[in-house]
């Protein structure tokens, strides 16, 4: 369950930053992190740190729970569907102004993202989704 | 995971193309997919969320909510909450798809009437009517089978009407293979936006360039359009049946329901190329300085249909004028009480001042009285169109950025005289448009046939009047709505869709997958989800001045706005009969807004059409609370 532990390091290295920037601490040897890092990378470095601590949370609970490793499994598998769709149909397009400084053969990063980028992405997702759950699926009927 | 678990994973096979083609066909309402192009056109990389809703829909349908449906033996989205919830959120649930169903009927419709009367030169009425009663007889009679490859069919016609005039387009700028190249054109669009600009030719309200992101719609407009889109096209209740239906297995659903996504996805890429190459050429003419005199003849089909504009006028609403002259209108009131059964006549026509409704009517005067030889082609451009022009200080008489408003269907109609087809072609084109409009309108009236017990076909035939019934009623009501040829057709797409998804989407989503859940729970989350977000449609909609009154702290509107308001709302008390009506439409148009501006009456600047924004997350919250406060439900 190491993921956990690197999970847990990370939003503690997080609030450690927020704390400096908020006064509460000294920061260490008066290093400032937040200036480098800004507000949205700050959010993400907690957000993977969040994923990982649930990541191995949810591997804990599978491998605790025999009976229920079904249904803990398509939630897991759902919930990570969903966070890929959320990132690709959404996020993305709310990162299109720095991603359009990059050109690709003469079309903004960005603009080509939302117009195909995302769209491909999204197929790719429905076909990976299938196959793993069909699997799960598969493996508790080999189970009964 | 052993050899065994692997053989039982289904795997791939024709019939899983199959149902993802025939399920592709009614995923997406087609008034909206046949304006994506031009709402892409209107605004670049803004509107390109639409596409991205819609896919991220077609997903979330075919391996979230589709296989839940089919696991429980049920064929559409009202048995399967019937069978697990039981009637009470069955009736309620029924009660939102018809709410959807109704203004998604009416799209269609408009859109079969406004393109067969563009491309086969039928009349518009007739063609509504045609066209209920076709998808009505298709939703009654034909089978399963059938109606899938018919909708193959019309996808494929659908495709080629997006995919010729592209390459037609394309070859223009000796390009052949568009969806790779087109990067050039984009460049290229970007150079005519500065010289656009620079010659003063825009209008700033409705002007943005191409790839620049947030400039018609802010970051939090964008999540809410994207949300409404996707959970709503998640709970689209034709594309749930076509994908469950026949009894399929939830690893069969799933494979559909992935290919389905792929096809979309191909209509879906194609939209910006055709949008960018169709844009290139468009301001070409007016880079060209093409003169309202000898304007282009790609023009001709949207400004006859009126869903293009040119300083606020059209064919359309001339010819509509000229048939108020011969009903007996003696002046400009009274053509504005005659016209107010055609919404798209009357929206443009209350957008002209007084002097320019005088010119109008003069032109419709000549045309009424000596039909032989005035054309109203002929008329619009000699005698409506300098006027207009000169009003609006457009003194050179030029087409301009300022001066074209292409609404988004319109768009579509330009095509095939963009691609240099000629009129007879213009039909063939555009029955793609038709046929696959047809599909969606037989698929939203045969949610109905099959409302009560779809597998138990026998029981079906015996109590014939019961499958009857509803689907006649429902289609005699859109196509009376669509008479009135409504003229904002994306936005009453997307309001239907919001309504799916904060009605629909929490229950079908957690409340098939959570054992918890309970029926109370599921009743209460439809009831809140919709309602929230059909009150928040309406209440801007159709009470905009009381909605912003009472809900003023949670509005975003500016102090200079609201200051506006509340000097409004002084004058319309304070004033005398007359000019109080005056000001009483003032403050509701204040308050509701209008497509370059929005309103006053709003929560957080969200758009009336996005309420889903606050319906789903209440929805789910609701089913949450509910649920864990009843009783557990017995385990089957």
């Amino acid at each position: 369950m190491i993921e956990i532990g690197l999970g847990l390091v990370l939003i503690v290295g997080v609030l450690a930053i927020l704390a400096g920037v908020g006064g509460l601490v000294p920061g260490a040897a008066g290093i400032d992190l937040l200036p480098l890092l800004g507000y949205g990378g700050t959010a993400v470095l907690l957000a993977t740190g969040a994923l990982l601590v649930a990541d191995g949370l949810a591997r804990r609970a599978i491998a605790r729970n025999a009976l229920r490793g079904h249904a803990l499994r398509t939630a897991r598998l759902t919930m990570a569907a969903l966070l890929v769709v959320a990132g690709l149909a959404v996020g993305l397009q709310l990162a299109a102004g720095p991603a359009n400084l990059v050109r690709l053969a003469g079309m903004p990063f960005g603009y080509y993202l939302a117009a195909q980028g995302a769209l491909i992405g999204l197929v790719i997702l429905a076909f990976v989704w299938t196959a793993r759950q069909n699997r799960i699926d598969a493996e508790e009927r080999g189970h009964d | 995971m052993t050899e065994t678990a692997a053989a039982h994973a289904a795997h791939p096979t024709d019939a899983h193309v199959r149902g993802g083609l025939a399920a592709a066909a009614r995923a997406v309402p087609v008034a909206l997919l046949a304006s994506l192009p031009g709402l892409v056109f209107l605004a670049g990389f803004d509107h390109l969320a639409y596409g991205l809703g819609l896919l991220a829909g077609v997903v979330l349908a075919g391996l979230l909510i589709a296989p839940h449906v089919a696991q429980s033996g049920a064929a559409t989205l009202s048995e399967a909450l019937r069978k697990r919830f039981g009637t009470i959120a069955s009736i309620a649930g029924t009660a939102v798809i018809v709410l959807v169903t109704l203004p998604l009927l009416t799209a269609e419709l408009t859109v079969i009437g406004i393109v067969a009367e563009s491309g086969l030169g039928g009349s518009y009425v007739a063609a509504v009517l045609v066209a209920v009663a076709v998808s009505a007889a298709v939703a009654l009679f034909a089978s399963e089978r059938v109606f899938g490859w018919m909708a193959i069919g019309a996808l494929m016609l659908f495709a080629a009407s997006l995919l010729v005039p592209l390459v037609l387009i394309s070859a223009k700028t000796g390009v052949l293979t568009p969806h790779v190249a087109y990067g050039e054109t984009l460049s290229a669009i970007g150079v005519m936006e500065e010289r656009l600009v620079e010659g003063g030719l825009v209008d700033f309200d409705t002007f943005s360039m191409h790839t620049a992101p947030f400039l018609r719609l802010s970051g939090l407009d964008l999540v809410a359009l994207i949300l409404s889109l996707a959970l709503g096209t998640a709970v689209l209740p034709p594309v749930i049946s076509a994908l469950a239906a026949d009894g399929r297995r939830p690893a069969a659903v799933r494979f559909a329901g992935a290919w389905s996504a792929f096809f979309v996805m191909l209509l879906l890429i194609t939209v910006p190329v055709l949008a960018a190459y169709a844009k290139h050429e468009i301001y070409g003419a007016m880079i060209r300085e093409t003169p309202l005199a000898h304007l282009p003849s790609w023009l001709e089909a949207p400004l006859r249909a009126g869903v293009a504009r040119i300083h606020g006028t059209s064919v359309y609403l001339l010819s509509a004028v000229a048939d108020a002259v011969r009903a007996g209108t003696p002046d400009a009131t009274a053509v504005s009480a005659y016209l107010s059964t055609d919404a798209t006549a009357a929206a443009q026509w209350s957008t002209l001042d007084d002097a320019m409704r005088e010119t109008m009517l003069g032109a419709a005067r000549t045309l009424a009285s000596d039909t032989s030889t005035a054309s109203a082609w002929h008329l619009y451009l000699t005698a409506v169109l300098p006027v207009a022009a000169a009003a609006a200080g457009n003194d050179t008489a030029m087409l301009t950025q300022a001066a074209l408003v292409v609404e988004p269907v319109g768009l579509m109609l330009a095509l095939p005289g963009l691609a240099g087809i000629p009129a007879w072609g213009a039909g063939l084109l555009l029955s793609g448009v038709l046929a696959l409009a047809l599909v969606m309108a037989s698929a939203l009236l045969g949610t109905f046939a099959t409302a009560g017990s779809s597998l138990d076909r026998e029981a079906a035939t015996r109590q014939g009047w019961r499958t009857l019934a509803p689907v006649l009623a429902i289609a005699a009501f859109a196509a009376g709505a669509a008479t009135i040829r409504s003229a904002d057709l994306v936005a009453i797409v997307v309001a239907a869709l919001s309504l799916a998804a904060a009605g629909l989407f929490p229950v079908m989503a957690l409340g098939l997958a959570w054992k918890r859940a309970t029926a109370a729970g599921a009743v209460a989350a439809i009831l809140l989800g919709g309602g929230v977000t059909l009150y928040y449609d309406v209440g801007i909609q159709v009470f905009p001045a009381a909605f912003y009154r009472t809900w003023a702290p949670l509005s975003n509107a500016g102090e200079f706005a609201a200051e506006e308001f509340t000097r409004l709302e002084t004058e319309a008390r304070d004033a005398e009969e007359g000019a109080r009506t005056a000001a009483e439409t003032a403050l509701e148009e204040l308050a509701r807004g209008t497509p370059t501006r929005r309103g006053l009456a709003n929560w957080f600047g969200i758009d009336s059409a996005s309420g889903a924004i606050f319906g789903v997350p209440l929805g789910i919250l609701a089913l949450v609370l509910v649920s864990l406060l009843t009783r557990r439900p017995r385990q089957p």
